[in-house]
């Protein structure tokens, strides 16, 4: 046996325990190593493993919608396909963009660009290639998807634009960019924070309420094979909880959709702003500023070539004039100079002026917009037949820093804090202005176009509407608002918008603002008024027409063959009724190929008015009326 | 080292115990049978489990295969006398070479390589067979070839030529863990006899600049690219590296106990590569845990123990140096397999014996497990063999 091949010397002894101590350090080593893996690190591997399986899907939380003050939607979400890039789990990126560029008809270098954009983000975060695939489109991904791991199709909720959803007032989403997340993201949890890609509001409403609309994102684990693929073995009862996404919160406008439809209908075809608010609490009730861009195109995503023509567009399509349009008032501007007058003691409701067609100053000739002359005119008169040479006088008589202490007294020349869009101030000269901007005196020849609202005089439409229904309510400036309230999804207000008063014009007194509320009402109301074709049946209406020369055009007054930018702005700016009024509207027709004030301008603010009452009048519902009441008490 | 002293106080008490063993007739054999039949139930369940939800079932196929094992197990341990296998060493040889050959020329592709080869309906891999006949083929040589004084290069030229040449063959395929497991084997039986001195630091001098030129010229590029991944395998998790990787994570995502039979994410959602063959093992550590692999390391390593400790009772000479062969040719696949997995050894096609799913694997396995047996009966003396007589 053994002891045989001992003694052949053919088996060295030694080689048993040899062969014992390889068999112990082999079997040894894999203990250490198992012991390693699986005790030591085997909670990492555990985690990995769970990484490896369990994918993190985004919900992407729905959009707050929009309401009107009724109630009616003016804002919703509806689902859309996005087509989406998950980098952890393309094989091959280059054969993926193939085949995805081949069946889709677009561009890989699209795609490739998508990707570069977002590029140094986390490998499981889904890249979105092209948003709002259509139903064909999604069909086809499907179909290869098996040859294309990595790319997926997402289910997102996103803006459902109707026809008639204001633009400018609403606003537009877009692609947050870097420099807004790193802003955004200062300081907030992960889940809070914004990734590449989301969409953010940019202008409008969508822009300021962005926190509210926004939403939380939600989660869901799903497990997934090697292969990236949804899978669900069977009899595994395997559960991951689900984070589900918060719907972000709903804004009840203070907006009118039917008004909003009749002022959007009655300024069809027109460029400028419209815009209506209720006199007795500062509340918008229509918005519109015109041209504008669809927020659809916005969300479609446009072309470069686009973007040029919008941006080149004389009438600004993407401009919100509302808030951000500067205009000269014009004759509007004349029931300031008519209260400063009065206040002032210059000017009472009997004083009478001549008119003989101009005025001269200092060799200056200023013509009235009748050549012919008005003849003798008192207050009621100059206001209704928009006497220049009756406010050239007043003017003249106040000087430049009292009319501009009186357009400040009533909120001119500053923001109304709306806060939409692009707000501006405007600007209402004085002395001291000339002085900081030009570094001269104040000349006396300047005097008289100013206080026909032409020269340096720039209101916003916005605030020319706020200074009439200043004038309408008896000197109260109300802050102008949009959002009623805030509700989150199951209906709680979050939030609820007070009516503020930004300034009572004590300044002047009800007397006068009562004298000029009558002598504007005969612009309207009286036969030979310049508004009279603002007219409502069965009501009042006060208003004021003005229309801005753009430029001096001294041969042909007329206006025919002028080039669109050099015609006339035609403005109308009114409200009904005359003493506790429920509506103002102001119309500024920029450049108006018409006429002006009363010709182009009155009309548009006569048809809106008459829609207002027209929806009050036959349905006359008790909710309705009670509001009126309730509006009147105030 | 309590194993290797429980080996040394039997050596001293070697008398006794061979008498023991005659005696009581409690023998080895039950025990390797035993062991064995353990190893086989949890190596078939495992299969059952991995695959359970898989697109192929391999495991109604492997349960035939054990079935047909254990027959081979009976064969070969209780019917077929060991020294036939000694005298018909040179045909059995001869014809794993010719088997070889028609492998390279006409054999079934799979996964880039020639290994199969089709006898009607049933296809067999003579590969893993080559590694018994390794085994019974360097037995034989010392059988043949024994002598007192130290071997040198030219007394051992005749069996390194024959095992170059099935290594060659089998490299051919190509099939580098079964050609490098037949070396192995020779390399572990050859390890027990003395060797010239000059001879042997000649012999690793050779060794060295034979892996050197291996490197260069012979292996792949995906072999090379696996013994580069071997040292940093988490650096490309996607290429090369991706199967010792996941691996890796299964195996240490078993923690102490395991995921739980069936419940194994790794291998279940497909992370884990080849899990029926080459990575069964990850797939176990990652259901059982550090318990079930420690359990089943202890098996084997109870195995090989039994198969070494048949070798040093063993009568002769070949019955010796073939339970040698044996008990390296377990120890070198489950280190190897095991080791792989665990990323202590380069991804290397080496099948874990009696887990991963493969008929001729299983017969090769059953094949040594029954030589052991008819050694240690033949050392026991009750060898009665029916039909081909004594």
């Amino acid at each position: 046996m053994s002891k045989i091949n001992s003694r052949l010397g053919l088996i060295a002894e030694e080689r048993w325990s040899w062969a014992v101590w390889v068999i112990v350090a082999v079997f040894g080593i894999m203990f250490v190593k198992l012991w390693y893996l699986q005790i030591y690190r085997g909670e990492f591997y555990a985690d990995a493993a769970k990484r490896n399986h369990l994918r993190k899907i985004v919900i992407a939380p729905p959009r707050g919608s929009i309401y009107d003050r009724n109630g009616k939607p003016i804002l919703t979400n509806s689902d859309y396909y996005d087509l989406v890039y998950v980098p952890q789990y393309v094989t091959d990126k280059e054969k993926t963009l193939n085949i995805i560029s081949s069946i889709l008809h677009i561009d890989k270098g699209f795609f490739e660009a998508q990707i570069e954009r977002v590029k140094g983000g986390p490998r499981f975060m889904p890249i979105t290639l092209k948003r709002n695939l259509s139903l064909h489109e999604v069909s086809l991904v499907k179909h290869y998807q098996i040859f294309t791991p990595g790319i997926e199709v997402n289910l997102v909720p996103r803006r459902e634009y109707r026809e008639d959803t204001p633009p400018h007032l609403i606003g537009y989403l877009s692609e947050i960019d870097p420099i807004q997340m790193e802003r955004l993201n200062i300081g907030v949890s992960q889940d809070d924070a914004y990734f590449p890609g989301d969409l953010v509001g940019k202008a409008g409403l969508e822009a300021k309420w962005e926190e509210a609309l926004r939403g939380t994102r939600g989660y869901k684990l799903v497990q997934v094979d090697t292969f990236g693929r949804e899978s669900n073995i069977a009899g595994q009862n395997w559960n991951y909880p689900t984070t589900p996404a918060k719907p972000g919160n709903d804004l009840v406008l203070t907006i009118d959709r039917d008004i909003q439809k009749a002022t959007n209908d009655a300024f069809l075809g027109k460029n400028g702003a419209v815009i209506t608010l209720n006199p007795q609490t500062g509340e918008i009730l229509s918005m519109v500023s015109s041209p504008s861009v669809g927020p659809d195109i916005y969300q479609k995503g446009m072309s470069a070539e686009k973007w040029r023509a919008y941006n080149s567009d004389p009438f600004r399509p993407m401009f919100d004039k509302t808030t951000g349009g500067e205009f000269p008032p014009g004759s509007i501007y004349k029931s300031v100079l008519a209260m400063a007058g009065l206040q002032e003691g210059l000017l009472t409701p009997e004083k009478t002026f001549f008119c003989n067609g101009s005025y001269e100053i200092g060799g200056q000739v200023f013509h009235c917009h009748e050549r012919k002359g008005h003849g003798t005119v008192d207050l009621a008169a100059a206001l209704m037949r928009s006497c220049d040479v009756y406010f050239y006088q007043t003017g003249l008589a106040l000087g430049v820093d009292r009319i501009a202490k009186y357009a400040k007294a009533l909120g001119l020349g500053e923001k109304l804090g709306l806060g939409l869009n692009m707000e501006r101030p405007g600007l209402i000269p004085s002395t001291q202005w000339k002085k900081d901007t030009f570094k001269t005196p104040w000349t006396v020849g300047e005097t008289p176009s100013i206080s026909i609202g032409q020269g340096a005089n720039l209101l916003t439409p916005l605030q020319m509407l706020s200074l009439y229904s200043t004038i309408a309510n008896g000197g109260h400036i109300w802050k102008p608002y949009l959002v009623k309230r805030v509700m989150n999804p199951r209906g709680k207000i979050l939030f609820e918008a007070k009516q503020e008063m930004l300034n009572k014009s004590s300044e002047i007194s009800d007397k006068n603002f009562a004298i000029v509320r009558s002598a504007l009402e005969g612009v309207v109301m009286n036969d030979r008024g310049t508004g009279k074709s603002a007219r409502v049946p069965g009501v009042t209406v006060a208003g004021k027409t003005g229309s801005v020369q753009v430029v001096s055009l001294k041969k042909n007054r007329n206006q025919t063959n002028v080039a669109m930018k050099w015609k006339e702005h035609a403005i109308f700016a009114a409200f009904s009724p005359t003493e506790n009024a429920e509506i103002a509207v102001i119309v500024v027709s920029e450049n108006d190929s018409v006429g002006g004030g009363g010709a182009s301008a009155a009309p548009v603010a006569g048809k809106i008015l008459s829609a207002y009452w027209e929806a009050k009048k036959p349905k006359a519902p008790k909710i309705a009326t009670q509001v009126e009441e309730k509006d009147g008490a105030r | 080292m309590a194993l290797a002293k429980v080996f040394v106080s039997q050596k001293k008490n070697e008398a006794d115990q061979i008498a023991g063993s005659l005696k009581s007739g409690s023998s080895k054999a039950t025990a390797i049978l035993i062991t064995t039949l353990v190893l086989l139930s949890i190596g078939l369940g495992n299969l059952y489990a991995i695959t359970a939800y898989g697109q192929a079932n391999y495991f109604s196929g492997q349960f035939e295969h054990a079935l047909l094992g254990l027959i081979v197990v009976a064969v070969i341990g209780y019917w077929i006398p060991v020294r036939i296998w000694k005298n018909y060493s040179f045909p059995m040889f001869a014809g794993m070479v010719l088997l070889l050959v028609l492998v390279d020329a006409i054999g079934h592709t799979t996964m880039g390589a020639q290994r199969w080869i089709g006898f009607g309906p049933i296809r067999f891999q003579p590969s893993e067979l080559a590694k018994i006949v390794t085994a019974i083929y360097v037995a034989t040589f010392f059988d043949h070839n024994a002598q007192s004084t130290p071997y040198t290069f030219v007394d051992l030229a005749k069996v390194i030529a024959g095992i170059g040449a099935l290594f060659g063959l089998i490299f051919a395929q190509p099939d580098l863990g079964t050609a490098g497991v037949c070396v192995l084997i020779a390399f572990g039986q050859i390890a027990f006899v003395r060797i010239d001195r000059k001879n042997l630091i000649t012999g690793i001098f050779f060794g060295i600049s034979a892996a050197i030129s291996a490197w260069f010229f012979l292996l792949h590029d995906y072999q090379k690219r696996r013994i580069l991944t071997l040292f940093n395998p988490e650096h490309d998790r996607s290429g090369s590296g991706y199967n010792a990787f996941q691996s890796i994570v299964a195996i240490g995502s078993g923690q102490y106990s395991g995921k739980g039979f069936l419940k194994g994410s790794q291998a279940q959602l497909q992370f884990l590569p080849e899990r029926q063959t080459d990575f069964i093992f990850a797939a176990f550590a990652e259901e059982h845990g550090f318990i079930g692999c420690a359990a089943v390391l202890i098996l084997f390593c109870t195995l090989i123990y039994l198969a070494l400790d048949v070798a040093r009772h063993a009568r002769n000479t070949f019955s010796q140096f073939l339970a040698i062969g044996i008990a390296a040719f377990y120890l070198i696949e489950v280190a190897i397999n095991c080791g792989m997995v665990m990323g202590l050894v380069p991804v290397v096609g080496v099948p874990l014996p009696f887990f991963s799913n493969g008929g001729s694997a299983m017969l090769t396995n059953c094949f040594a497990i029954g030589l052991l047996v008819s050694i240690d009966r033949e050392t026991r003396g009750n060898n009665k063999p029916s039909l081909l007589g004594s």
